[in-house]
């Protein structure tokens, strides 16, 4: 999209100067010292706890350790599992719930019908505790009286062992991120597409663009802003997913659906070794950060609205 | 002159603190003599209770009116799920925020609190401080061993206790000619002539497999039937034995071929629902659960579940041993008071109540099964005869007594999972869980 018509005006700090005094001191100090206290102080505390032994229930054993909590986890071959199951977990959950909630926007496009209404269904999975979606799904995964195994044998297929087998326990955890999550997807997605331009579709048509054509050259482009928004949005949800893992498989069987987040919680809030744990958690909230930077950074969408633009 | 007047705020706020602070520092300490002959020396003091859901706090709930009514205390109950309560008493006492004054907390937790220093020792307050409902030398000692440290001193009084039990579908024994099993063996026996007989939407057996530490009480309890721990008293590891191998694989062997296919992802929810439903011909358990099993209005088996124990080849029972006792937290200021209403707790008065009421009929005290009060209502109850028995079995050596119990619990249930699951042998998840053990106990 080309920005003819439109240029780009530095602020002159006038509006400031009218909104009264030193507008620095008065609004951005209180909002630094609240991020320092709420945002930096309790990181450095997690790095100077990184580099401790310090157990929770052994407030004498508590010594200076150095690194030698990052170098455990280097060698924690548990740790490396865990990371390629959220890894696995993550993508697995973004693009499936992307690829559905895109088709079903799409579709819900053309509906002029109960459009309220679907709106509203779609909003209930997003609004229900992920401990009460947990629990239901520990039921209806269950293989002798789940209802989903019931659904899937009056289908004609064979019962699925959903939890207790280690090839399904993780995949069954993501079909319920995806059922949760997706109606987001929808919903933002739906969004985007009432917002697009019916003359550009015309004007394809015009000149032979057929339905594909005109879906990758056009709807995709123009929804760019809202896929990256929705990815984004889903990716950092996808990689926060604690309760329901924990309350539907506990990791298992044996270690088969432990994720990051879940091993993070056993080593902090289950054995109390804040010192590994903070390490953990640092590690974890780098590479969550660096995940999103990049898809940020590559998808250039906020580069262009920070700009003041005005019509020339 | 506005510099002066912040001062003078800033000095009188401080004041007030410090008083508040003396006032609270004092606590009840002082005001405690006397206390055993006027339960009222504590009046308008408040109480923070943090405790377990489930029948113990259901107690507290119904019949603390009557404690305010004879005490003056007020409580501010707390009642939150298993993992919460340790998470929020570890969290408080080693922030020493001092939050509670009385705390609940599973035996197997002891360790950890004890290593910390969470909890008042309560042997100077048994000495001097007895009210008229303290009943505590009542309590088997067997039963008080999980509670205390390695000098005896004692830290929490046992409120409620359990043991293993099997439980079964009487009317498919009879019907299949199965007698009742009494050893492990006969369990076994029983769920093979079960597999043959049974329509498919029945499974023999069924028992708690997930990867939890709460699941370490079945197998690891059951293994006790063959002699078998995972520690001995010294504190070695003594998973790779004869004993425990023949343990873990019969109860493998049990819930893999004779329990339902998703074996490996039953907790305590799970598997009850498959029982209560009629799903599972036998069930291996804490004894707690044949109260919920024999009820009609939760259980379709209600008039079709037998109770029995069961013992292991050394002879000694399969366990499935739970506890809860009721602790002061260190930090309290209000520990005198607190001991009042840890003895009102554990009374024969408060037990009494709560058998009349229908809350639950397994007691650590053993006067209450004499009483005619138990007896009357207890009289639908087919297995309230046996719980004292089933209390005797009650023996905590399997237990590993250590504060990191948590990890090695869930290293142990982790491995066995795998094994109900079909990926692993017994031999490899033995062998796991011994090397995660020596790990965990020499980090």
């Amino acid at each position: 999209m080309s920005n003819a018509g439109i240029r780009t005006v530095p602020s002159d700090g006038r509006g400031d100067r009218r909104m009264g005094g030193a507008p620095i001191a008065r609004f951005v100090v209180p909002a630094a010292v609240l991020f320092l206290a709420v945002g930096v102080y309790p990181t450095l505390r997690a790095v100077l706890t990184s580099l401790t032994r310090y157990q929770l229930t052994d407030p004498d054993g508590t010594r200076f350790v150095g690194l030698a909590n990052y170098v455990g986890l280097v060698v924690d071959t548990r740790f490396w599992a865990a990371l390629g199951r959220s890894i696995l977990f993550v993508v697995s959950s973004v693009t499936l719930s992307f690829t559905i909630g895109f088709m079903v926007a799409l579709s819900l496009s053309r509906i002029r019908r109960l459009r309220g209404l679907f709106q509203m269904l779609l909003i209930l999975p997003m609004v229900v505790s992920p401990t009460v979606i947990a629990y239901n799904f520990r039921f209806m995964y269950n293989y002798g009286f789940g209802i989903i195994n019931h659904i899937v044998e009056a289908a004609g297929f064979s019962r699925i062992d959903f939890l207790g087998s280690t090839t399904t326990a993780l995949w069954s955890t993501v079909g319920i991120d995806v059922w949760q999550w997706t109606p987001l997807v929808i919903l933002i997605m739906f969004a985007g597409i009432e917002t697009l331009p019916r003359e550009l579709y015309e004007a394809a048509r015009v000149d032979g663009a057929g339905a594909m054509r005109s879906f990758f050259a056009l709807t995709v482009p123009l929804l760019r802003p809202f896929i990256v928004i929705v990815v984004l949005i889903r990716l950092m949800d996808a990689m926060k997913v604690y309760e329901t893992i924990h309350l539907v498989t506990s990791g298992g069987p044996g270690t088969s659906s432990e994720t990051l987040n879940l091993y993070l919680a056993k080593v902090g809030f289950s054995w109390f070794d804040m010192g590994y744990g903070s390490a953990l958690g640092l590690v974890s909230l780098n590479a969550t950060a660096l995940i999103a930077m990049v898809v940020v950074k590559r998808s250039g969408v906020f580069r262009s609205a920070a700009k003041v633009q005005v019509p020339r | 002159m506005s510099t002066i007047k912040l001062r003078s705020i800033v000095a009188a706020v401080l004041a007030l603190a410090l008083a508040a602070c003396g006032s609270d520092a004092k606590g009840d300490t002082e005001a405690s003599d006397g206390a055993a002959n006027d339960p009222r020396s504590f009046a308008g003091t408040t109480l923070n209770v943090l405790i377990k859901t489930g029948y113990e706090s259901r107690a507290i709930s119904e019949f603390q009116d009557d404690f305010t009514a004879a005490t003056g205390i007020l409580l501010n109950i707390e009642v939150v799920d298993e993992p919460t309560l340790r998470n929020k008493f570890t969290l408080d006492s080693a922030g020493a925020t001092g939050s509670y004054d009385v705390v609940a907390t599973q035996f197997w937790y002891m360790p950890e609190y004890l290593r910390g220093g969470f909890l008042a020792p309560l042997d100077r307050l048994i000495a001097e401080e007895r009210s008229e409902w303290f009943a505590i030398d009542d309590i088997p000692a067997t039963q008080q061993a999980a509670y205390r440290d390695s000098e005896g001193r004692l830290y929490a009084v046992p409120v409620s206790s359990s043991g293993g039990v099997l439980m079964y579908r009487t009317d498919l024994f009879e019907e299949y000619g199965i007698a009742t099993p009494s050893t492990t063996g006969e369990v076994l026996e029983a769920a093979a002539v079960l597999k043959e007989r049974l329509p498919g939407d029945i499974v023999p057996f069924v028992g708690r497999g997930d990867s939890s530490s709460g699941s370490f009480g079945s197998s690891a309890g059951w293994a006790a039937g063959y002699g078998a721990a995972v520690l001995d008293a010294a504190g070695s590891v003594t998973i790779e034995t004869d004993v425990m191998r023949q343990a873990i694989s019969d109860w493998t062997t049990l819930m893999r071929d004779y329990g339902p296919t998703d074996a490996s992802a039953l907790g305590w929810d799970s598997m009850s629902e498959l029982f209560r439903q009629g799903k599972a011909a036998m069930n291996f358990d804490m004894s707690g659960f044949p109260a919920v099993y024999l009820d009609p209005g939760v259980s379709q088996v209600a008039d079709r579940t037998g109770v029995t124990t069961i013992v292991g080849p050394a002879g000694t029972a399969a366990q499935w041993v739970y506890g809860e006792g009721l602790g002061i937290a260190a930090r309290s200021q209000n520990q005198a008071a607190a001991w009042l209403f840890l003895q009102w707790r554990t009374s024969l008065d408060v037990a009494i109540q709560e058998v009349q009421n229908g809350l639950r009929t397994d007691f650590p005290l053993q006067a209450i099964y004499a009483t005619t009060e138990y007896r009357e209502s207890t009289a639908g109850n087919a297995f309230a005869p046996y719980i004292p028995t089933v209390m005797e079995t009650v023996d905590f050596f399997y237990w590993p007594s250590v504060p990191e119990f948590d990890q090695l619990g869930q290293a142990f249930q982790s491995a066995v999972s795998l094994v109900i699951e079909g990926s692993i042998d017994v031999a490899d998840a033995l062998e796991r869980s011994a090397e995660e053990f020596e790990r965990i106990l020499s980090e």
